[in-house]
């Protein structure tokens, strides 16, 4: 075919057409987004706006932002003539990515010590469909949850204890990204403001398998008893599991002596199994068996649950794994360290 | 005119795309649990239903028949990421009640639908229409069934809080998908029974028109 009878076919006209398509929509969104975009000053008024409902006096507050399990810290204000802190924190595990939240701390006059969660807002969910089907009130039951008393010291409590009713919402997972986000929120305060929380690096750092282990030292800690590690390993949350503890020894040939479930992540149907199944089977295996329930690309798929787990509980099922290997293939470490850490 | 209160009686009942073509069925059933929502998805499905329908018309002659197709889909996400951008800028708290729903518009088979099956074939006018009335038909069909499961659901209807009661499935989409099933077989029912009704006066009328005048008379003795 010639130039110019490639320029005269159908050819030529689809790709001009699509081409001209393509370009004039381009255009057209570059300008809508130079006109539409909202900038972080207008998100930041926003929130303001839904959490005080008036125009604040507010500063910059500068601290250590991205040191937090539970979520990430993008900006945080003093809010002087509210005696409190407004936290932009980025909450994790979120249904298809993570949610943004807009947190009111509030401190007592003489800034000493936290008084409780003013008012929590979403500032973006991205891929998170059911956001609506929480109101305003399930949103802020935080606020009740602190003022009761109940610290998120183990991140997920609060949503456990209000599991059911959030699982009838249907958006279960935006509820965890949102506790997530107002755990950093407190703990940015705690680092930050109060100097109660240290961050301190991860005595774990070069053992095996701790993705799913809360590496904090009081979290997870281990003793050594004659040949025997005994660990209480604290997991992180996954998908719908919250964290779990679990007492795990293990003795000279690597391999499981005693596995107790102590605090249960899991919905609440899902326990009595758990402890029942989980509890018996771990006994006598070693890291290689461990590895073999979760399959060789360590995501324990449905298939190996089915032989051989059958709580219904998978994602809980995989952090009760990853603690046993954790606990299992670090033995040697363990001991290296005289007596263990805890 | 006759042809424009066809195409509109079309969309908004005899071919209304949720309760008899079962079109746009995934925000059907995540949104209808809150009334607010599901207007709020129909009125934007209407915009972009209806702008869609009049720049595909007008392209018609020009887009060639082999790349039809993505060239609608390019139009109809340029529409939808406009959306995004004017709802997330002018009404925020409708842009997060919509959430990952109002980019799935681009795949919405209500917009793709008409945009193959009328706005290609008839001129803008009558696309525009065709779109608006489309738009109306899926609109009103997602608020009646958004006020249904709201109620049932929270025991509420557009957020403002009528009865302390809630069936809790209803606020789920399994519970839209019950509510919409049963919408659906009512509807049907109900279309069949007017048609049905309006095929007998039909020849109720045409045989009065072929009676001679002594048998008019008898009839009406």
């Amino acid at each position: 075919m010639k130039a110019k009878e490639f320029f005269r076919s159908n050819s030529f006209k689809c790709i001009a057409v699509l081409l001209g398509i393509v370009l004039i929509c381009s255009v057209f969104l570059t300008v809508c987004n130079a006109l539409l975009h909202v900038s972080d000053e207008e998100r930041l008024q926003r929130a303001i706006n839904k959490i005080y409902g008036e125009e604040v006096t507010y500063v910059i507050h500068e601290g250590e932002y991205n040191k937090f399990d539970a979520a990430e810290i993008e900006a945080a204000y003093h809010v002087t003539d509210k005696n409190g802190y407004l936290i932009k924190s980025v909450g994790k595990n979120g249904y298809g990515g993570d949610v943004t939240c807009w947190v009111s701390v509030l401190m007592t006059e003489d800034k000493s010590n936290i008084l409780g969660i003013g008012k929590v807002t979403v500032d973006s969910a991205p891929g998170e469909s059911y956001l609506s089907k929480l109101d305003d009130s399930e949103i802020n039951a935080f606020t009740t949850i602190y003022a009761d008393g109940i610290t998120f010291e183990l991140g997920l409590d609060a949503f456990n204890q209000k599991g059911d009713q959030y699982i009838a919402t249907g958006a279960s997972y935006t509820m965890r990204a949102i506790s997530n986000a107002v755990n950093g929120a407190l703990d940015y305060v705690k680092a930050n403001v109060l100097g109660t929380l240290i961050i301190a690096p991860s005595p774990y750092e070069n053992w095996k398998y701790i993705q799913y282990i809360n590496d904090k030292e009081e979290n997870t800690y281990y003793t050594v008893n004659g040949t025997d590690v005994e660990y209480t390993v604290t997991t992180t949350n996954n998908g719908n599991a919250g964290q779990f503890i679990i007492e795990v020894t293990v003795n000279s040939d690597k391999k499981i002596t005693a596995y107790a479930i102590k605090h249960n992540g899991s919905t609440n149907s899902y326990e009595e199994k758990m402890y029942k199944e989980l509890e018996t089977l771990m006994v006598g295996k070693a890291e290689s068996d461990i590895l073999a329930l979760l399959g060789t690309d360590g995501n324990f798929d449905a298939g190996s649950m089915d032989q051989t787990l059958q709580t219904g509980a998978t994602q809980s099922n995989f952090l009760c794994l990853y603690a046993a290997l954790f606990a299992t293939s670090n033995y040697e470490d363990a001991l290296a360290a005289k007596g263990g850490n805890g | 005119m006759k042809n424009f209160k066809k195409i509109t009686l079309d969309g908004l009942i005899f071919a209304n795309p949720t309760f008899m073509l079962v079109l746009g069925t995934c925000p059907t059933l995540g949104l209808i649990s809150s009334a607010s929502s599901a207007m709020g998805m129909g009125l934007t499905v209407v915009v972009i239903l209806t702008l869609s329908n009049m720049i595909i018309s007008a392209l018609r002659n020009v887009i060639p028949n082999e790349v039809r197709i993505p060239s609608y889909i390019v139009i109809i996400a340029t529409l939808v990421t406009f959306a995004r951008m004017f709802l997330e800028k002018m009404i925020p708290s409708l842009y997060e009640s919509l959430g990952g729903f109002l980019a799935l518009i681009v795949v919405n088979c209500i917009i793709l639908g008409r945009a193959e099956a009328f706005a290609n074939k008839h001129g803008v006018i009558e696309s525009a229409v065709d779109g608006l009335a489309n738009g109306l038909g899926f609109t009103w069909a997602l608020t009646a069934m958004g006020i249904i499961c709201e109620f049932l659901g929270s025991g509420s209807v557009f957020g403002v809080k009528l009865m302390n009661f809630q069936i809790a499935i209803f606020a789920t989409p399994a519970g839209s998908f019950i509510v919409y099933g049963i919408c659906i077989a009512l509807f049907v029912y109900i279309m069949e029974t007017v048609q049905r009704n309006l095929k007998v006066r039909a020849k109720q009328l045409e045989r009065k028109k072929m009676l001679t005048p002594e048998e008019k008379i008898e009839e009406a003795n």
